[in-house]
């Protein structure tokens, strides 16, 4: 071969390469996946009451430590899934319900039904009724589970069902790197 | 219309006309459909707000109204949507810092291509532009062959 050919052949073989490494370093990922432009950010202002309507929360009645913020709605089937796993980290964390009603006119008697019989791994359980917190989130689907500093900063968004090796792997690094 | 085609006919689409959003405004009814059409779903991320039957969609559609309303413009309007879930909610991303490499790659393809073009047609020059007796010759032998053929 030439030496032009020889460069030429290199520098094809290199591209491939190059365009390669970038599509393997793709696979595995979930294009539909939104990174959360809200990390960093504080936690939106809020003023919602729970599913009975009678008591109304805000900020200042959030936990004094890390807590988890878990949008969730008795319509929304992974939302059953996690619902177990969320009981035992409620154990571990304090957990914050955050009700979407999305399009379920009976949310409201529907949530209290499933925590009735699933049981309520909830501290705290605030309806947003008309859906402005969840956009104030950036929320696009459910569950979603928001890792809150103790002093509001939004550390972390999974989009999804929680489990064990999502605990371990994504959340625990954070809280361990918080003072 | 018959009533019972009439009701079929509100059954069928009574739904999809149920939360339409009014406007006394023609230029804010305006505004309202252009936005809602360059708004991506973020739950059924292949539509814009307008075509997507999700809650989300709705939810946003309802902010959407309430904010033209208000007076608020577009891009502001697409600013309080970006900032809550990010560049990729908007079928208008902007030219900043970030994106040149979205916007200017089609171009930037065009230029690498056409000057590479340029490079290999400055190589081959032609020195000739007839044919010499022995290349007649050749044509001449290859046209009698493949114009016989049926």
């Amino acid at each position: 071969m030439t030496q032009k050919t020889t460069l030429f052949a290199i520098l094809i073989l290199g591209a491939f390469a190059v365009v390669t490494a970038f599509f393997a370093g793709g696979l595995g990922k979930d294009p539909r996946a939104l990174p959360s432009v809200m990390v960093g950010k504080s936690l939106p202002a809020f003023s919602l009451s729970d599913l009975d309507g009678n008591t109304t929360y805000s900020n200042a009645d959030l936990p004094d430590e890390a807590f988890l913020l878990n949008v969730w709605g008795s319509w929304c089937p992974a939302c059953h899934i996690e619902h177990p796993y969320l009981m035992e980290l409620g154990q571990q964390i304090p957990i914050i319900g955050l009700n979407w009603p999305a399009d379920n006119a009976t949310e409201a008697a529907d949530g209290k039904a499933m925590l009735a019989r699933a049981g309520n791994p909830y501290r705290m359980v605030i309806m947003d009724k008309e859906g402005k917190m969840t956009m104030d989130l950036g929320v696009y689907g459910a569950p979603e589970t928001f890792l809150v500093s103790a002093d509001g900063t939004i550390l972390h968004r999974h989009a999804g069902p929680l489990d064990a090796t999502i605990w371990r792997e994504r959340f625990v690094p954070l809280l361990e790197k918080k003072p | 219309m018959s009533k019972a085609r009439a009701s079929l006919f509100a059954l069928l689409f009574g739904s999809a006309l149920a939360g339409a959003a009014q406007f006394q405004d023609s230029r804010q009814e305006a505004q309202y459909y252009e936005l809602i059409r360059t708004i991506r779903c973020p739950t059924c991320q292949n539509q814009n707000i307008a075509e997507s039957d999700a809650p989300l969609a709705r939810q946003l559609r309802e902010q959407i109204e309430s904010q033209i309303k208000q007076g608020r413009n577009s891009a502001d309007i697409t600013d309080y949507l970006v900032e809550r879930y990010g560049d990729f909610i908007t079928y208008a991303p902007p030219f900043a810092a970030r994106t040149w490499l979205l916007w200017l790659m089609p171009l930037m393809a065009m230029l690498a291509a056409l000057a590479v073009w340029l490079a290999r047609r400055s190589r081959q020059s032609i020195s000739r532009t007839t044919l010499n007796d022995a290349e007649k010759a050749e044509l001449d032998t290859l046209l009698k062959r493949y114009r016989n053929t049926p």
